[in-house]
């Protein structure tokens, strides 16, 4: 059996058998002994992934890396990477079927929805471990089509049809990019697989034409990678996504829109092979994480507040990317899976915040006294971290970069706390959790590169451009960062009204691409939305 | 899309003072659009509030010009209502009589008579946007929503956005105008002379009101329907708009926020006009416009078909009359009982009826009474460590008293620490919100602490826990959390808790509102109720409607504790209410998702009645199990598998979208003594006040029943009515789709759109079909007519529901033998006596 087919496929295939036709709704025992078992298959998915990452880290990963039918289409490739992202995708999976059996009841197409929603799991999961350039090439087509029909569950909807149209563009871009990229590799490697595909790469001189086959297909998957993420300014379908079910939005800024970052760790070799499609992912990265953080803080419903969030994660992680450190951007497709997912799965819980006064956004200025006390324990967190880890700016300087930020954020947790009538107390508290917070991180980030070292490519020097660009980019963050201490000094000043009001429309790239892709405009006044009974 | 140039647009004639018959009109048009309250509080409105001073078929034509709402169901709906002899010939017949003006439409044709007319619609008035919409082919009024709703939600935002709107301190009219003199989609969307007409409006929304109406040249007598119109294209906004000026205008002001978001409205509609959009627009509008004559559209014979739904509506609810009345008329009157044993207050809600049946059933000497949730308390409870609270009282209301939350039980030191501490955590936990949530940080965040969420997940799908914890308990250590109550007394003595004779006065206005005067038991529960659901926007909407959309833990609370105090009790001895001694008041909580009934502060019961409490719980613990039984069928449940931890296992459900039915169902009020319908079964539909009118001489309390319990229970009806009938204006949609907007200020269906107002559809819709059946509320008062009469005089709002039959009036006479309907106009009918005995004997 293994000779045939590697577990992760077979999780692939569990997928694909979990979305059998379900018939019925939830009162009836037959629909319930169907979710049972759907649920059951799910869970032997989830179980499946973990055995494989406990077979992948048993097995020396490189040897493992191409079981299935080698040198066929049927080839896949399971590795730690793909194990974990398997268990991921799975699990998360499993969640949002479990969660949709409740939450849809009463639909008409509940039935097709769970099938639709299981084809997508087994897309991803066979995108996640196929082993050659084709059979990845049909995963992606895959998700894409199936997540279409997820997109659309009410096609009545206008605002979802204009966002499945944008989408549906997007995607057309990113399968373009893709097949282009596999047919270059291909052609320059003389194999399909992945693995070897890697292998020749890594084999390669560092510093080859950048405007070489090579070069070529790294900017190809770069570009796939970004339609992919929804990275600016092709962003606009996911903040319309709201318009499909909570479950859908779950599972697409969960296991989809990450696809694009998977395909770079899945290329890592070739990309770094190729100083322009590194630089080409940290400017469109760099000012994604901007554009999307920035606009995120001006939203005013959730689920879209959520969609900007992940823009900005999203385009984090391809920075990462860009920057070489891809067991970083392992661990972040992973953790905001995770996060995200929840996130909207519990986005009917804002309400409560609200009703515990927990709601954010009408703030005084923090005092003085903890900005610098918060700028001391950054600076400390800092030092710290360099000392133990050993990583300097000339040698490290994506690392250090990265832990820059980290300090920001630490920074910012002891300004915001230390409010209130016992802020010294909560000064010492917020500095404790940013100690430990530091921790966290430099040790997830040590584990991460130590665990992914043999799946992904080492980390390359960085390119004069890159270097710069990623400095204009902390530096951006730096100030971002700061301006939030600021917003009410800001709200009085004429240019950060003026600056507000445009971030406030997302810089009109939504309306932009509207009037590109304009419906003709439809009979009656309203969305009649109808669909339950 | 069209830019012509400036040039070539017509221009009409220039600015003329307005006149005092379009003045009065835009005033009237103020009104229209009922408030919508936001989700931390979500109680139920009447959405037709601003046009109930019209009849119910007259309304009907104005909401279908104004937005193209319907006011009855489909035809098929009553189609097969008729075919499946749930509405009998003989209901259609008495609706045709009272009706009347048929037309011929006749009791054997009406079936026909539907299916025919079921092509026949009102197309909505024309705007400016729809007028475009035609010339340019672009979507101009989605375009208008979207544009205003997107103002709308950064002005009205409560705290999702962490960079709020640096206008929200102006009026929304000037906030408007600063915003958009700033952006810029004026300029993607085409219209090219958007910045000079901004530039050009009045900074006053009364003044932008009039200069754009000057400018669109609407004739006089539309005017009112076309600014009704108009507000009904964002009527989301409006309304929240509208709850924001609720306060104002209970006590009698203008509501000035409907100027400015009908300024902002118009000034729209002049964009669109003189924007350059599309050629010829002028003309066109102008064509169209003029074509409308407000006399014609509202006052032409009603057609038909209308008729017919109006026919068919009322005979549905005849239908549902009838057996109501033969139940009433049939039950038997039980006995004056003997002293209680126990007698258990329960809110007026439907949900209560159930569960009073069942502890009725399972103990023969326990009496149950019904009043609103509120016990009469008209209070703002200020949660503990806070410094505002929300008002726990019917939105009709202001709260009279500040009422503190305390933990129990504490000395004033340890009360104090306690206090720095919770403070303490909900400030570090605002900080880690932050840190969550801001830019930047936010990715440090997702790496460092992203991989917990995996076990959220899993415990959120397992139901071990909530997303967000209960807002009650944020930062209370867990061990203090069950001695978290009202403080009934200030410690300090400050104004904020109820003054002594306060305590009298309410003490007295309770009793008297509950007819309670003698005959009191051991053990008097007093019951408030609150429902519990997770990851639920609209769980609040499921909560006491009496006590503004929140728990009735409190305010009964407090009422036990005053009606427990000696001194209370000796002053209320000369108002005429002699409590025993060995009465005791207990306070307690229906959940109304689990039907288990918590109580409160038993350790100050005295030990002489540890055995009663032993029986009640005994009692308490059976009738839920029967209630749930009862609700398990609509819950899609297994009567076997109802038990409380499956119930429990619901409550705690995060993707459970219908955790409860609410107030689904709810047809009938009726306020009289319990021994008239102690023997029925009202399946939960009905809302039962405790009343005598043999106690009430001056008929204060009917008064107060027919002005206040009465009003709510037709807004909760007419709001289930309105989110069932049509969905799409008066519902808030699919919850599947909702995005709660701006932290608790109400929801969108998906990303954007007006704001949606009302019920979602899975709170009236079980996929199916309506859950709810759509009936105007009927009201049965077990009190003379004259004195009926004499408060429909007294109170025109209240006359104008019954006289425009917003509901139906009956008073009971002869402990329910003999039942007399409103007619409207001060007269009353006989509930037709063949009618009765012909439904009975289908029964039998």
């Amino acid at each position: 059996m293994e000779s045939l087919l590697s577990s992760g496929a077979l999780v692939s295939l569990i997928w694909l058998l979990a979305g059998f036709p379900i018939s019925g709704d939830l009162r009836t025992s037959t629909y319930r002994w169907q979710m049972s078992v759907q649920l059951a298959i799910g869970l032997v998915a989830v179980g499946l992934s973990s055995f494989t990452l406990f077979r992948a880290m048993s097995v020396d990963a490189q040897a493992f890396a191409a079981p299935g039918l080698a040198g066929t289409l049927l080839s896949f490739g399971t590795n730690r990477l793909s194990a974990v992202l398997l268990i991921t995708v799975s699990f998360i999976g499993l969640i949002v079927v479990r969660y949709s059996h409740a939450y849809l009841a009463g639909e008409a197409a509940q039935g097709r929805f769970l099938s639709v929603l299981c084809q997508t799991l087994a897309g991803v999961t066979l995108f996640v471990c196929a082993g050659n350039v084709w059979l990845l090439l049909v995963a992606w087509f895959f998700i894409n089509r199936s997540m279409q029909r997820l997109i659309c569950f009410y096609p009545e909807r206008r605002t979802i049809v204009l966002a499945a149209r944008k989408k549906r563009f997007v995607s057309r871009c990113s399968e373009v990019a893709l097949l282009v990229a596999a047919i270059t590799l291909w052609k320059i490697a003389g194999t399909s697989d992945i693995a070897e595909i890697n292998a020749v790469a890594s084999s390669l001189p560092v510093e080859t034409h950048d405007f070489g086959l090579w070069a070529s297909s790294a900017v190809c998957l770069a570009l796939a990678a970004v339609f992919m993420c929804a990275q600016f300014p092709t962003h606009s379908w996911l903040t319309e996504i709201a318009d499909a079910p909570t479950p859908v939005s779950a599972l697409l800024h969960a296991g989809v829109v990450n696809a694009g970052g998977i395909l770079l760790l899945r290329f890592s070799d070739v990309m770094t092979n190729s100083g322009v499609a590194m630089f080409l992912l940290i400017v469109i990265g760099g000012v994604s994480a901007l554009y999307g953080s920035l606009v995120m803080l001006t939203q005013r419903s959730v689920k879209v507040m959520l969609a900007y969030s992940t823009v900005a994660q999203m385009g984090f992680m391809l920075l990462q990317c860009g920057l070489g450190v891809f067991g970083s951007a392992t661990l972040h497709i992973v953790a905001h899976s995770l996060y995200k997912a929840h996130a909207f799965l519990a986005s009917g819980s804002i309400v409560d915040v609200a009703r515990g006064n927990g709601l954010l956004g009408r703030e005084a200025t923090p005092r003085i006294g903890s900005v610098i006390f918060g700028f001391a324990v950054a600076t400390t967190l800092f030092l710290g971290f360099t000392r133990v880890s050993g990583a300097s700016f000339a040698q490290h300087p994506a690392i250090i970069g990265f832990g820059l930020v980290m300090c920001m954020g630490a920074m910012h947790l002891v300004v915001q706390s230390s409010r209130g009538a016992s802020r010294v107390i909560a000064a010492l508290r917020a500095a404790g959790a940013s100690v430990l917070l530091g921790a966290i991180y430099f040790s997830l980030q040590a584990v991460c590169e130590e665990f992914f070292e043999a799946a992904v490519a080492p980390p390359a020097p960085l390119a004069t451009a890159s270097a710069f660009f990623f400095a204009i980019v902390l530096a951006m963050f730096a100030l971002i960062t700061s301006l939030q201490w600021a917003l009410p000094w800001l709200q009085k000043r004429r240019f950060w009204q003026v600056f507000w009001v445009h971030t406030s429309n997302g810089f009109y790239i939504n309306q932009i691409s509207n009037q590109f892709l304009q419906l003709p405009p439809r009979e009656r006044n309203g969305d009649i939305t109808r669909t339950i009974g | 899309m069209s830019s012509e140039k400036s040039s070539q647009v017509i221009k009409f004639p220039g600015a003329r003072k307005n006149k005092p018959v379009v003045q009065q009109a835009v005033q009237r048009s103020l009104r229209r659009v009922a408030p919508v309250w936001p989700l931390d509080g979500f109680v139920a409105v009447n959405p037709f509030l601003g046009i109930a001073d019209e009849g119910f078929s007259v309304a009907a034509r104005r909401v279908s010009l104004a937005c193209e709402a319907r006011m009855y169901m489909t035809p098929e709906f009553y189609v097969s209502a008729l075919d499946r002899q749930r509405v009998k010939p003989e209901d259609v017949e008495e609706a045709i009589q009272i009706v009347g003006d048929c037309e011929g439409v006749s009791a054997e044709h009406l079936g026909a008579e539907l299916a025919n007319g079921a092509a026949t619609e009102v197309r909505a008035l024309p705007t400016v946007a729809s007028v475009a919409r035609e010339l340019a082919n672009t979507d101009w009024p989605s375009h208008v929503v979207e544009r205003i709703s997107h103002w709308a939600s950064g002005y009205f935002d409560v705290g999702q956005a962490v960079w709020p709107s640096p206008f929200r301190e102006l009026s929304p009219f000037r906030a408007w105008l600063a915003e958009m003199r700033i952006d810029c989609s004026d300029v993607v969307l085409g219209i090219n002379e958007a910045q000079k007409i901004l530039a050009e409006l009045p900074e006053d929304a009364a003044e932008a009101c009039e200069w754009c109406l000057n400018r669109l040249s609407i004739p006089e007598d539309v005017v009112e329907l076309y600014l009704h119109r108009l507000q009904m294209t964002i009527g989301g906004w409006v309304a929240y708009a509208r709850f924001k000026s609720w306060q104002q205008e209970l006590a009698g002001s203008e509501p000035e926020l409907i100027v400015d978001m009908l300024a902002i409205r118009l000034s729209w509609e002049l964009l669109i006009l003189r924007g350059g959009v599309a050629q010829g627009i002028e003309l066109a509008w102008r064509r169209s416009i003029t074509g409308c004559n407000a006399d014609s559209l509202l006052a032409q014979p009603v057609s038909r078909a209308e008729r017919a739904l109006e026919i068919a509506q009322t005979a549905y609810e005849f239908a549902w009359q009838r057996e109501l009345v033969s139940q009433l008329q049939a039950s038997p009157v039980s006995s004056p009982a003997t002293r209680p044993d126990v007698q258990a207050i329960f809110c007026i809600d439907v949900r209560s009826e159930v569960l009073r049946r069942a502890l009725e059933q399972v103990s023969e000497t326990t009496e149950t009474l019904g009043f609103a949730g509120f016990f009469g308390l008209p209070i703002e409870y200020i949660p503990l460590a806070d410094q505002q609270g929300s008002a726990h009282c019917p939105v009709l209301l202001t709260p009279a008293v500040r009422v503190r939350e305390t933990v129990h039980g504490q000395t004033e030191e340890l009360s104090n620490r306690l206090l720095r501490r919770v403070k303490l955590a909900r400030q570090l936990k605002r900080g880690w919100r932050s840190f969550k949530n801001s830019a930047v940080s936010s990715f440090t965040f997702v790496e460092s602490f992203g991989l917990t969420y995996a076990l959220k997940l899993a415990a959120h799908s397992l139901r071990l826990s909530r997303p967000e914890p209960n807002p009650r308990f944020r930062g209370l250590p867990p061990r203090f959390a069950s001695d978290l109550g009202p403080q009934v007394r200030a410690v300090d003595g400050t104004s904020e808790s109820v003054g002594f004779t306060r305590q009298v006065d309410f003490a007295e206005n309770m009793l008297a509102g509950m007819s309670l005067k003698s005959n009191f038991a051991r053990i008097v529960m007093l019951t408030g109720h609150a429902s519990s659901s997770t990851n639920n926007a609209h769980a609040s909407g499921l909560d006491c409607g009496a006590c503004g959309g929140q728990s009735g833990e409190a305010s009964a609370r407090l009422a036990a504790a005053i009606l427990n105090d000696q001194q209370v009790r000796a002053a209320l001895i000369s108002r005429g209410y002699c409590i025993p001694e060995d009465t005791f008041f207990l306070a307690a909580l229906h959940n109304t998702t689990t039907d288990a009934v918590e109580l409160f502060d038993i350790d100050e019961l005295p030990v002489t009645h540890r055995s009663d409490l032993q029986g009640l719980r005994a009692n308490l613990d059976q009738a839920g199990a029967l209630a749930r039984t009862e609700r398990s069928a609509a819950l899609m449940l297994d009567p076997e598998r109802a038990t409380l931890s499956e119930m429990l296992s619901r409550a705690n459900d995060w993707s459970q979208v219908r955790p409860e039915w609410g107030l689904a169902g709810c047809a009938g009020f009726v306020a009289a003594p319990r021994s008239m319908t102690c023997k029925l079964d009202l399946k939960g539909r009905c809302f039962l006040h405790s009343y005598d009118h043999t106690q009430d001489v001056e008929f204060r309390t009917l008064e107060l029943i027919m002005t206040a319990p009465m009003i709510v229970a037709s807004w909760i009806s007419l709001q289930y009515y309105a989110s069932t009938v049509d969905n799409r204006v008066y519902g808030s949609g699919n919850k599947v789709l909702h995005n709660v907007v701006g932290g608790s200020v109400g929801v969108f269906e998906g990303q954007g759109g007006d704001l949606r107002v009302g019920l979602p559809l899975q709170s009236v819709d079980n996929g199916d079909g309506p859950v709810h059946e759509p009936l105007r509320l009927s009201v049965f008062l077990a009190a003379p007519i004259t004195a009926i009469n004499r408060v429909l005089e007294k109170h025109q709002h209240v006359r104008d529901l019954v006289d425009n039959g917003w509901l139906h009036l009956f008073a009971i006479y002869d402990e329910g033998k003999v039942i007399v309907r409103y007619r409207g106009e001060l007269q009353w009918d006989a509930f037709s006596p063949a009618s009765v005995q012909n439904s009975q004997m289908h029964q039998h």
